[in-house]
């Protein structure tokens, strides 16, 4: 093949055809020089041909603006829900942290593989890893160190993190200002704050270097002083684990002991950091640790029966932060769903359209075109229709869509949630994806089966043009996939409706939740700690509009890993069982009405320390007969106990907290040390001003080594963790009803192009003596055969992908009769109320005109 | 003493100068590619070279305007040679084109850019 034959490929067919022997014939000179002349001939006269090609693209289209609004509207929309769903599943999943090899970071914690969530961050693991495991270039950890900040006027709650001394040079983090600490920090007195910390309580000052920290740990009396030596980046939000986030960072007192070691027999919970070396994967370095697990639990002491199944656990960084993941793997799901649909429409629509243009098509085969000339001026116009879709698309995605996107709680967590080269690729992939599929693809299927057929016939509204097959086909799929989506949906809503129809079982008007942290050094002997609790409370009961107050030892929404409950002597515990200690007034301030048996007297007494108060969900678990009376065994710290059952309170539904059987013991019955943390319960009569600021005032003048309480409206707190169910919710179902748009619009398309394509035939019928009745349920019973078809496909795509979704329903599996019964109902009657129409048309075709037609 | 084809034929012009040499080539009568291609070679002393690419493409151009035509002719040496001659057309226009470049050479004359010609 000689240089000018490689040029002449390069040029158009046509124009290769005609001239190619005279070229070769006639190439005088230099070969380099024909090449190139030919190459870009062959060049221009492609691009004139797509210029042409493009305007009468873009004239065909503007021909009936309507249909080609709808046709982008529809991709745009659809893509747009793609993009920003995929914008935020980047940052939370794609994107690597951004600290230098940041796939080779990981966190070591033990934890039951089987319950995912519930890992222990051990004290001492870093030490013992890093002398015994050797998969790892280097080992660092994080202490947490609860406590207050004393600043000026206000004290607030806090957390240091003591870390190892390698601990920022292990993650390779940059300082946002200032720098970061070292080795060299070990026995000094510099800390790092955070960045929150610095937007919130610092406002952000630059000139916050060198100014003084007050610190006062809830272990020790006196405060800490530290000077802040730097600001951390933000990237270190992104890798905390649940709740527990350090303000601030301080290097441990020697780099010898490990960081949770108090040194007072109290470890902290430590978070511990890997560096794995190259090569070496998690899963690799996982069974090496495996052996150092046993050495972690306190010798002497028997291990607990749930520690038994733990194993050592190494989870990369990038991925282990968010707990979301799995919320984003199905809204990404249902959004491509939509997008399927969308294309499946817009292919029917660009059908639709070639359909109706036969007689251009036969003017043109006419004039000279080619079959598969007009083939791709289809694929032009379907190529502009994406590229334009794809463009709005973008935008919506990228503005609208991701802000309405953020207004879930789970995505505005998340750092970095903006486009970026990813998401670029996302939306080229998308363009290819949709041309083809809603485009070539339906076009090429069209040419397969006979393309512009031949002659005047061609011209007619029946024929090759009409495809009929593959527009059934294309409506059974849309029914097909809306079906999985209407399903998840309707679970997710059926859940919803069950769960807030419920409530929690008692009101929460006027009810907060103040959450105290009392410096344990001062307050962890059991007396002084109820001395504590009394006075608070008292001070909070004088407020003027507070009609009740109660204490629990802990949140409503917190687990508590405490002892132990059987049901029969020695028996096995009770798993998830939510264990509170509480006063009489709780049941009261909450409005949770002890129904059988009764509260808890009002004095305390020892015999009390043997009484407990089941809810109704515990009483369940008593064999049949009155739970009265019945006992509960525990094996507590100072021996094993015997506790009767003195009364049956309503049960607390609908929390985060899956609604676990509750056991409520009497406070302060039994004097325990170390506690200092508590909640009080206070129900207003709705006409108290700023309850924050007083109640905040009073415990300063209580204590002002006490951290200022966090003060939350009930409702809020159980609703926090269905917040991002709730946006989930919300979101699956706009993206269902937008779903059933579609299939709406679609549905009318097909049923209507269908009718149209069965004039004659229809008004042969008419002229014959058919009732015009009989037409329409001949439209409507076609179209009947089509859901039908579609439903059952969509019926063994739900049963198989709703398993996904069990953990996030209430109430309801997720194979809810009644949902899917309504799903169904809904899609039958979509589809015929969309045939109606062209039904009704086709019932008033006049025969005349039909016959005129062909 | 416009008339209407005048006018229509005013609006092609300014002709590209490689489009113009080809139909001052058929201007001579019919010919084939490879001889206007010679031919323009030779009249311009070498300067100018059409190569076969932009040959053959301004010829597909013309003849798609109607310039020119394709003359179903035989060629006794290369039976593949096709030729082509101007239709009534393109000789409008190749004699429009040349009347244009006559008027600038005179008003290049009368501002005595160039030398007034015994050959005017």
């Amino acid at each position: 093949m000689s240089l000018i034959d490689l040029a002449l490929a390069f040029c158009p067919a046509e124009f290769r055809g005609e001239y190619h022997e005279q070229i070769r014939a006639n190439a005088t000179g230099g070969k380099a020089a024909n090449f190139f002349d030919v190459l870009w001939i062959g060049l221009t006269l492609h691009a004139e041909a797509l210029a042409r090609n493009l305007k009468t693209a873009v004239r065909s289209m503007l021909k009936s603006p309507v249909s080609a609004a709808v046709i982008v509207g529809t991709l745009a929309v659809a893509i747009g829900g793609n993009v920003a769903v995929f914008t935020a599943f980047n940052a939370a999943l794609l994107q690597p942290l951004p600290f230098p090899d940041a796939n080779r970071l990981v966190r070591i914690t033990i934890g039951d593989p089987a319950k995912p969530g519930a890992t222990l961050l051990l004290a001492g693991m870093d030490k013992a890893v890093a002398s015994n495991v050797h998969s790892f270039d280097a080992v660092g950890a994080v202490a947490e160190d609860p406590g207050a900040i004393v600043g000026s006027g206000v004290t607030y709650a806090a957390h240091r993190g003591i870390a190892t001394p390698n601990f920022f040079s292990l993650l390779g983090a940059q300082p946002e200002l200032g720098r970061l600490l070292s080795a060299a920090d070990v026995g000094g007195n510099s800390v790092v704050i955070s960045d929150q910390l610095w937007r919130r309580r610092f406002g952000s000052d630059p000139h916050v270097l060198g100014q003084r920290l007050r610190f006062t740990p809830s272990s020790a009396l006196q405060p800490l002083d530290f000077v802040i030596a730097g600001v951390a980046p933000p990237a270190l939000e992104s890798i905390r684990k649940g709740p527990f986030h350090p303000d601030f960072w301080s290097i441990s007192r020697s780099a010898a002991q490990s960081v949770g070691d108090q040194g007072n027999g109290n470890p902290l919970i430590t978070d511990t950091f890997g560096k794995l070396k190259a090569n070496v994967t998690p899963v690799a370095a996982a069974s090496d640790a495996q052996r150092i697990v046993a050495s972690l639990f306190p010798p002497g002491q028997p291990v607990p029966d749930a520690a038994k199944s733990m194993r050592a656990m190494v989870n990369p960084l990038n991925s282990d932060a968010l707990d979301e993941g799995r919320y984003l793997w199905t809204l990404f799901a249902a959004v491509i769903a939509v997008l399927l649909v969308a294309c499946l429409n817009v292919g029917n629509l660009l059908l639709t359209r070639a359909a109706s243009r036969g007689q251009e098509f036969v003017l043109r085969s006419a004039l000279g075109a080619s079959s598969g000339q007009i083939a791709s001026l289809l694929i032009y116009e379907s190529t502009l229709f994406a590229v334009l879709g794809v463009l709005f698309g973008a935008w919506l995605g990228t503005t609208l869509f991701a802000g309405a996107l953020s207004l879930s709680p789970a995505i505005a967590r998340l750092p970095n949630v903006r486009p970026d080269g990813h998401v670029f690729a996302f939306i080229a992939v998308l363009m290819v994806f949709v041309a083809l599929f809603a485009g070539v693809l339906p076009t090429m299927i069209r040419q397969r089966r006979g393309g512009d057929g031949a002659g005047i016939r061609a011209g007619t509204r029946s024929g090759a043009f009409a495809a009929p097959r593959l527009r059934f086909a294309l409506g059974v799929a849309e029914i097909g996939l809306a079906f999985p989506l209407l399903v998840a949906a309707g679970l997710l809503l059926h859940s919803f409706f069950i769960a807030s129809n419920v409530g929690h079982g008692f009101s929460t008007d006027n009810l907060y939740e103040v959450d105290y942290n009392l410096p344990v050094a001062k307050y962890g002997a059991a007396e002084s700690y109820r001395n504590a609790v009394d006075r608070l409370s008292g001070e909070v009961r004088a407020i003027p509009g507070v009609t009740s107050v109660g204490y629990a030892d802990h949140s409503l929404v917190s687990t508590f890993f405490g002892e132990q409950y059987a049901l029969k002597p020695g028996g096995a515990p009770i798993g998830s069982l939510n264990v509170t200690s509480v006063t009489p007034e709780f049941f009261q301030t909450l409005g949770l009405p002890v129904g059988f048996g009764r509260n808890f007297r009002d004095g305390v007494s020892s015999a009390a320390s043997n009484e407990v108060i089941a809810d109704q969900r515990m009483a369940k678990l008593f064999d049949a007969g009155d739970p009265l009376g019945k006992h509960v065994y525990t094996q507590g710290f100072d021996g094993a106990k015997v506790l009767s059952v003195v009364g049956v309170a309503s049960s607390i539904v609908n929390t985060a907290a899956n609604d676990q059987p509750a056991l409520y013991t009497r406070a302060f019955a039994t004097p325990v040390d170390g506690r200092h943390q508590f909640s009080l319960f206070v129900r207003t009569n709705g006409n108290v001003p700023s309850l924050s600021t007083q109640i905040a005032a009073l415990t300063t003048r209580f204590d002002p080594l006490v951290a200022t309480p966090t003060i939350r409206p009930v409702a809020e707190i159980l609703a926090v963790k269905d917040a991002s169910w709730r946006a989930g919710m919300i979101l699956l179902s706009c993206l269902a009803a937008a779903a059933l748009l579609l299939a709406l619009v679609g549905i009318y398309g097909v049923t209507s192009h269908a009718v149209a394509s069965r004039t004659s035939e229809l008004g042969i019928r008419l002229a014959i003596g058919a009732q015009p009745r009989a037409i329409l349920a001949l439209v409507l019973r076609s179209q009947l055969v089509q859901s039908t078809l579609g439903l059952v496909i969509g019926l063994m795509v739900s049963l198989f992908i709703t398993q996904a979704l069990s953990s996030q329903l209430y109430e309801i599996t997720p194979l809810d009769p009644l949902t899917y019964v309504l799903v169904a109902l809904t899609l039958l009657a979509t589809g015929l109320l969309a045939a109606l129409l062209p039904g009704i048309r086709a019932m008033r075709v006049d025969p005349a005109v039909a016959l005129r037609h062909e | 003493m416009t008339t209407a084809a005048s006018k229509n034929v005013q609006l092609l012009l300014p002709l590209s100068p490689s489009s113009f040499y080809i139909m001052l080539a058929l201007a001579q009568g019919e010919r084939h590619g490879y001889h206007i291609a010679k031919e323009v070679e030779a009249a311009t002393g070498g300067s100018v070279k059409l190569r076969a690419g932009t040959l053959y493409r301004l010829i597909k151009e013309m003849l798609a305007d109607g310039w020119i035509v394709e003359v179903d002719r035989a060629d006794p040496i290369d039976p593949r040679r096709r030729y082509y001659r101007l239709t009534p057309w393109g000789r409008k226009i190749a004699h429009a084109e040349a009347e244009r470049l006559a008027d600038l050479v005179r008003l290049a004359r009368s501002y005595r850019l160039l030398p007034a010609s015994a050959r005017a």
